[in-house]
């Protein structure tokens, strides 16, 4: 039974198509629309409500960053990133470069917050991770994005920064597979899918984790994999002037360790359009040729609307 | 090959039948020039081969191959070259240099040198000289070649035969050296890109360490900027730039504010595919009028591609070059002035000779004026709108249809007027403003560049849609528009009101009979011979409501009585039943377009019944220096209404003498407009004015006028009604000046002819000139003339010169308004009543000549003042603005009449109405006020800024912003975003930010007073008001902005008497706000002021100070430390001074060639 389509975006009346994206991986939530005509322009808010008249949801908001007319044809194609990207446009240079901003016995997630805010970014909330930098040395934060800062402290704790659709930023222990307690929020029926791909690899295995800090700080967390030859170690290094105590890269280095030490296991799927399946979430996938039901966790997702139809493809792991 | 017109040899050998395909590229943002080509296997080549293109019979470039590859599957041989810049690339300098504090040139040359390159420098400059300190060596010699290029703000590229060349790319805008338009059928295909991924607003530049002997130091600077793309004060984008030849802070500014310039600003990419050659190279400026971009631009890239499918390249307009920036020099361009009746009039920077601009303009009188990237927008004094192409030969009129209101209501365009225009240049598209003045509907109508419209009409968001528009303009991201807008209309059948001031709700109920009252100027006089009778006896059962129109404030009592409210305290007076109270209320209207505009002071008001039945409602001026001015309308409202329902309004009008029934139409007129318990004399508008003995003589000795003031005296009754003389004298003498000498009894202004003339008040105050009556008619010229009063004795002598003129006289004197010269009538041994007079601008080459003219042709002239003297040491100044038609000084009669230009009288000021304290304004066009005919009162107040419709916060945070969006389409609403005072004029210099300027001087006395100024976005003290939020600036001493604009200024510091400095070795950067003082007060120059635009506490400073009444400015936006600065002043005609960039400069005048209608407006292309 053939459902009708729905977009409300802002500033386009008329769209073509829209791919709304969004992965663990990214720094933004990316939207792309085409349309004959917009009357969005560089730095506009960007909503875009999508699905069908019966089922949609707002699967983004953010700011328009790009505008792109062609003639003859005369199409628009808009492209916009969510509230994330003010941190990924947002370079940290001091005004005083003997001053530059400094940070003492801060803990991780304020130290994100509080460079979060330089882009304005206030609509934060981070979970208490433990982790306490600027012990003997202030943190100096200096000549670096304030994204790829922030992401350089998550990723230290094996941890996860996102916005979500509201525009909030969360930085939360969010692993980038199904863990013991998720709970699912949506079931995917095989009826629903169109295609579907089960792969596992090592690719993204690491079992030694190398952490360098200030000071000649250094910790080393290494274990076994039944994947790889016994005593052979793929190895992932990280190295960060702030982490100046033992057990801060002590931890460091195990909560990797824990993180990657794993196959990647993915399953990618295109399925009818479904604007439940967003992101971070955690999904059921009932049973196909290919896979038994399970949990998965939703790695990446784009939603695509157009004159084909109303599709989600998506990339899931566990 | 020989078919597409291209020809390619390979070390000499024409290769045309090997060759299968080639792509050639070039790019002015590397500088480096590829060639990737493929050949058939036949072909023989070698690396290091050169491959010469020729296209279209030009040689294109000379390439030397660098990798072949040859597919034995195709039979090809794939060709990877590259222009002369291979060789630089590739060379690496293998030892380090101490530069020995070189220049940049010969650092250039050495490497090109080295890296064996032939050369040439388009420029003669030896370009930035190296610290001391620097080395060079131990890298490619490219990259010491484009750093060094950076510094000195130099591009090179390879030309054809493979010379680098080296130099300030040589631009001129005015003269776009190609056009590619839609019509010439070779686009195949176009394209617009606009992102903001090179969007940045805060640079910061560090140098090297300067040793500074005991305090070495390193270089550094910062430069912020606010865009219309930032999303609040934290959205900051910067650009760390290190480069260690830089020696100092002045430097790193200037390098840093090149930066700014080439990226405070979005991409706006255009990309074009033609067919075939495309004969220009890259450097080149072309005006592309497309479908998707109408302006002028420069070629940034070009990439040739041949091969059997056919030959097309592609260009790529306005890239910006992440490696160099502030490449190129300012050509041959223009500044450009609108004027009252000449149209527009250009001149070349470097010139001083003007021309004739307005072929294709039926209506010269201009109004506004934008120029953006070659395409330019004006409006007309009435509905016709114009745009024009820098490369067409005429202007050409822009006649949309379609205009519907709400109701669908279609209206005419020639009953509209123009309001105003903006130009989008991201795409070449322009919005123009109209507005219907009767029925208060307004509409934005956008042209783009395909040559489609559309027009939207104005309505708010609350579906308000009476606005009379006063100014549009756009800054590609917002489009803002200011307006006069209806606060309500009164209806007093509705069942319920609340009025804008949020009082008490009442229901109107018409009396049963509404006054047609004219609405063009009604003041009421004083109590003692300007009574307002109700001669029906009117008893109320409730309360009595008065509109008091002007303010459109309303009133709605619940107590019976009258009522008026203190506007500045916000309060509503005591209950006036039988009482008095007062409004210090001064009210201001500017250069609106419909009404008579009045300002009075402070206001006593009697209110004489101490019943509910009013028979004798009187206004009364008490003290001195005041009066009442405006319209009153009376309704009583409530549920009885006694007496015969047919009240009238009763005036006293002070020409006839008699009483007038104000329901007739008859205008209230104004009486003795106040009382005075002053000793000092009054010079009483109304009272009887004897001329007693003045003679005043002249001589033009050839290059001197000498002015003599014989004698004078003037007497003057104090009371017109009484007879009786109060002798007083106002008339001074011994006017000392730079030429003045007192000789005898008599003073002397010496004006040189070509100098300005100076004359200062013993006080230390410095004044305009002074009217004092004359009883001859001299038309004399004082650019600036500060007189100076040497004392009060008084002149003896009452004889009358009878060799002059009798009756109403007029001196003239140019740049009259306020700081210049003045005109006035005198009486002639006669008595008179009151006294008019009116300004003219005459030459000041013109010499003094007798006439007996008191009318006066104001076309082309503004700001007509009709200045009084009262006392010794108090001066008021009454302005009459009129951008067209003519103030007519009618003797006798004593009126002041604005006419139309067919000669119909459109408002009179009838007897003394044009009183001390009292400013009108006759702007062009005068509507009534329709109060018979519905029982409605449009009560017109609160100018609004209308911006488009409010987006969503992107802070989450409530209030209004607008939404950023370029475009108003059709069906769009508008948020009033602002509420101003005055509708207000709008300047967007550069891309950010809005500023909102206007008002009046509206004190009596010395000019100054208050005016109003707005930022779209401010950043201050830390805090940021988001861009479409609007902040007030600190009016300071500034009052009347009749201009503003924004502008980046290298260093610049001032104090506030002295003028201005740049500091020579700057460590700051500044976005300034420059703005005009129009006049001389006391205590403040007439002049260019200028402040922060984003320090909220920063102060006016003093800039430059121009003789005459100052009317608009223009400053360049690009490239330069310190801007070119044009500003023009009254004169007759209008006087134009050019400041050029440097610090040394100073300003020109370049008046000589200008037409006499007065400059309405200064331009240069904004992308200047």
């Amino acid at each position: 039974m053939s459902k009708k389509l729905y977009a409300s975006i802002t500033g386009i009346t008329k769209p073509i198509s829209i791919s709304v994206s969004s992965a663990y991986t990214n720094a933004s939530d990316v939207a792309i629309i085409k349309a004959e005509s917009t009357t969005l322009s560089i730095g506009d808010a960007i909503t875009v409500d999508m699905g069908y008249t019966d089922d949609h949801a707002i699967l983004f908001t953010g700011y328009v960053k790009r505008v792109e007319r062609v003639y003859p044809d005369n199409v628009y194609t808009v492209t916009a990133y969510d509230v994330m990207t003010r941190a990924v446009d947002y370079f940290i240079a001091s005004t005083n470069p003997n001053a530059p901003f400094k940070r003492s016995k801060i803990a991780a997630e304020t130290l994100i917050g509080e460079v979060l805010a330089l882009a304005g970014l206030t609509n934060y909330q981070g979970d208490a991770t433990n982790f306490i930098y600027g012990w003997t040395v202030p943190v100096e934060v200096n000549l670096i994005g304030a994204y790829d800062f922030c992401k350089q402290l998550s990723d230290l704790v094996a941890w996860h920064l996102y916005a979500d659709v509201n525009g909030k930023i969360w930085f939360v222990d969010r692993k980038p597979y199904a863990e013991v307690g998720d709970t699912p929020t949506y079931t995917l029926n095989e009826n629903k899918i169109i295609t579907a791909t089960r792969s596992d690899s090592d690719d993204d295995l690491r079992n030694r984790i190398v952490v360098y800090g200030n000071n000649g700080v250094f910790a080393e967390a290494k274990a076994s994999s039944p994947y790889l030859p016994s005593g052979y170690y793929k190895t992932a290094v990280m190295s960060a002037t702030f982490v100046d105590q033992q057990w801060v890269a002590d931890d460091a280095a195990s909560y990797n360790l824990s993180k990657w030490n794993r196959l990647r296991n993915s399953y990618n799927i295109s399925a009818l359009g479904n604007t439940n399946i967003t992101a971070r979430k955690i999904i059921t996938v009932e049973t196909t040729p290919i896979a038994t039901q399970d949990d998965w966790f939703v790695y990446s997702v784009e939603h695509l609307l157009g004159t084909s139809g109303y599709t989600t493809n998506m990339e899931l792991r566990i | 090959m020989q078919n597409l017109g291209v020809n390619i040899t390979l070390e000499g050998n024409n290769i045309n039948t090997h060759v299968i395909s080639y792509t050639r590229d070039v790019d002015i943002c590397s500088g480096v020039g590829t060639l990737l080509m493929v050949v058939d296997k036949n072909t023989t080549v070698s690396i290091g081969d050169a491959v010469r293109i020729f296209e279209g019979g030009t040689k294109v470039g000379t390439f030397y191959i660098g990798t072949t590859s040859e597919s034995v599957k195709d039979g090809t041989i794939s060709l990877n070259c590259q222009d002369m810049s291979k060789y630089l690339q590739s060379y690496f300098i293998a030892t380090m240099h101490n530069v020995g504090g070189g220049s940049s040139k010969y650092w250039i040359e050495q490497v090109l040198t080295w890296a064996k390159v032939s050369y040439n420098f388009t420029t003669a400059s030896n370009g930035y000289a190296l610290p001391p300190n620097t080395k060079i060596g131990l890298e490619f010699g490219y990259n010491v070649v484009l750093t060094l290029c950076q510094q000195s703000g130099w591009y090179f590229y390879f030309d054809g035969e493979g010379v680098c060349q080296i130099g300030e790319l040589s631009t001129s805008w005015s003269n776009p050296q190609f056009t590619l338009a839609e019509s010439g059928g070779l686009i195949l295909s176009e394209q617009l890109v606009s992102d903001d991924s090179q969007l940045r607003n805060r640079v910061v530049v560090w140098g090297g360490s300067v040793p500074g002997g005991t305090t070495p130091y390193e270089v550094y600077t910062e430069l912020n900027v606010t865009t219309p793309w930032d999303r609040d004060a934290n959205d900051k984008r910067t650009i760390v730039y290190s480069n260690n030849y830089i020696r100092n802070t002045g430097t790193a500014w200037a390098l840093g504010k090149k930066l700014l310039d080439e990226y405070s600003r979005t991409v706006s990419l255009k990309t074009y595919e033609i067919a075939g050659a495309f004969g220009e190279t890259i450097g080149t400026i072309g005006y592309f009028d497309t479908y998707i971009y109408n302006g002028t631009g420069i070629v940034t890239s070009l990439s040739a591609s041949v091969s059997s499918k056919g030959f097309v390249t592609t260009i790529f307009v306005d890239e910006r070059c992440p490696r160099q920036f502030g490449y190129w020099s300012l050509g041959a361009e223009y500044v450009y002035v609108g004027t009252n009746g000449n149209g527009i009039w250009r001149k070349s920077l470097d010139s001083s000779t003007w021309s004739d601009w307005s072929t294709g303009l039926t209506n010269l009188y201009i109004k506004d004026l934008k120029i953006k990237s070659g395409l330019f927008a004006c409006t007309s004094n009435d509905y016709r709108v114009y745009y024009r192409k820098i490369i067409d030969s005429s202007w050409t009129v822009f006649s949309p249809t379609g205009f519907f209101d709400g109701d669908l209501v279609e209206y005419e365009l020639d009953t509209l007027y123009s309001a105003g225009c903006g130009i989008d240049e991201t795409i070449g598209k322009i919005i123009y403003g109209f507005t219907d003045k009767t029925n208060k509907k307004s509409w934005i109508v956008t042209r783009y560049p395909s040559g489609e419209y559309s027009i939207t009409f104005v309505t708010a968001e609350n579906g308000e849609d009476r606005y009379i528009l006063k100014d549009v303009d756009t800054n590609t991201v917002h489009t803002v528009a200011t307006a006069l807008t209806i606060v309500d209309v009164l209806d007093p059948t509705t069942t319920a009101f609340e009025d804008a001031e949020g009082l008490p709700q009442s229901v109107f109920q018409p009396i049963t009979e509404t006054y047609s009252i004219d609405p063009r100027l009604v003041s009421l006089g004083p109590k003692d011979t300007g009574n307002v009778t109700v001669t029906s006896e009117l008893t109320l059962s409730q309360s009595l409501a008065v509109h008091y129109i002007p303010d459109g404030i309303m009133y709605a009592l619940t107590k019976s009585g009258l009522y008026i409210k203190n506007l500045d305290t916000g309060s509503l007076s005591s209950y006036a039943h039988g009482g008095s109270f007062t409004t210090a209320k001064t009210y201001i209207y500017p250069e609106t377009d419909d009404f008579i505009h009045i300002i009075n002071g402070v206001t006593h008001w009697t209110f004489v019944p101490s019943t509910l039945t009013l028979t004798n409602i009187s206004y009364s001026a008490v003290g001195s220096n005041n009066m009442m001015v405006g319209k009153i309308v009376f309704h009583a409202y409530g549920s009885s209404i006694v007496g015969d329902g047919t009240a009238h309004l009763i005036a006293y009008d002070v020409t006839t003498q008699t009483n007038v029934d104000v329901q007739t139409s008859t205008l209230f007129v104004e009486a003795t407009p106040y009382t005075t318990t002053s000793t000092s004399v009054p010079f009483v508008c109304g009272g009887k004015v004897y001329a007693g003995s003045v003679g005043i003589s002249y001589t033009d000795n050839g290059s001197d006028v000498d002015i003599s003031i014989v004698k004078a005296k003037m007497y003057m009754n104090l009371d017109g009604s009484s007879g009786g003389y109060t002798t007083e004298s106002i008339i001074a003498e011994n006017f000392v000046g730079y030429n003045l000498s007192a000789s005898g009894g008599a003073s002397y202004l010496t004006r040189n002819k070509g100098n300005d003339a100076y004359v200062y008040e013993a006080g230390g105050y410095s004044y305009a000139p002074i009217p004092y009556l004359g009883v001859t008619n001299i038309r004399a010229e004082a650019r600036v003339a500060n007189w100076y009063t040497g004392g009060s004795s008084e002149i003896s002598s009452q004889t009358f010169d009878s060799s002059q003129a009798t009756g109403l006289t007029t001196w003239e004197f140019a740049h009259c308004d306020g700081a210049g010269g003045i005109s006035f009538g005198g009486g002639g041994g006669t008595s008179f009543i009151g006294r008019t007079s009116a300004l003219v601008v005459i030459s000041h080459s013109t010499d003094l000549v007798a006439t007996s003219k008191h009318a006066y042709d104001l076309k082309g002239g503004t700001n007509f003042s009709v200045n009084s003297w009262f006392g010794s040491y108090t001066r008021y100044s009454k302005t009459i603005n009129e951008y067209d038609g003519t103030i007519l000084a009618q003797n006798g009669s004593l009126a002041i009449k604005s006419l139309d230009f067919g000669g119909n009288e459109i408002a009179t000021l009838v007897g003394a109405s044009y009183n001390h304290d009292t400013y009108v304004h006759l702007p062009e066009h005068i509507i009534e006020f329709d109060l018979g005919a519905t029982s409605r009162i449009y009560s017109y107040a609160n100018p609004v800024t209308l911006g488009d419709l409010p987006g969503p916060t992107t802070s989450g945070v409530g209030g209004v912003v607008l939404r950023a969006n370029p475009i108003v389409a059709s069906g769009d609403t508008f948020g009033a975003v602002k509420f101003t005072t005055y509708p207000l004029e709008i300047e967007v210099s550069r891309e950010s930010p809005f500023v909102f300027f206007g008002g009046i001087v509206t004190t009596s006395g010395n000019p100054g007073g208050t005016g109003e100024m707005w930022l779209s976005a401010y950043v201050a003290s830390g805090s940021f008001v988001s861009v479409g939020d609007f902040i007030g600036l600190p009016l300071d001493t500034m009052g009347y902005y009749p201009d503003a604009r924004v502008g980046d200024v290298l260093g610049l510091s001032s104090t506030s008497t002295s003028g201005w400095t740049y500091a020579q070795n700057p460590n700051s950067f500044a976005r300034y706000i420059y703005s005009l003082r129009p006049y001389r007060s006391i205590q403040h120059k007439s002049g260019l002021y200028f402040r922060e635009a984003y320090d909220y506490f920063d102060s006016w400073k003093y800039f430059e100070g121009f003789p005459g009444t100052l009317h608009k400015c223009e400053l360049s936006n690009y490239k330069f430390s310190s801007p070119y600065t044009f500003v023009s002043s009254s004169g007759y005609p209008s006087y134009f001074w050019q400041l050029n960039p440097g610090y040394d400069s100073s300003f020109v005048e370049y008046s000589t060639g200008l037409p006499n209608g007065n400059i309405t407006v200064i331009r240069l292309d904004d992308r200047i």
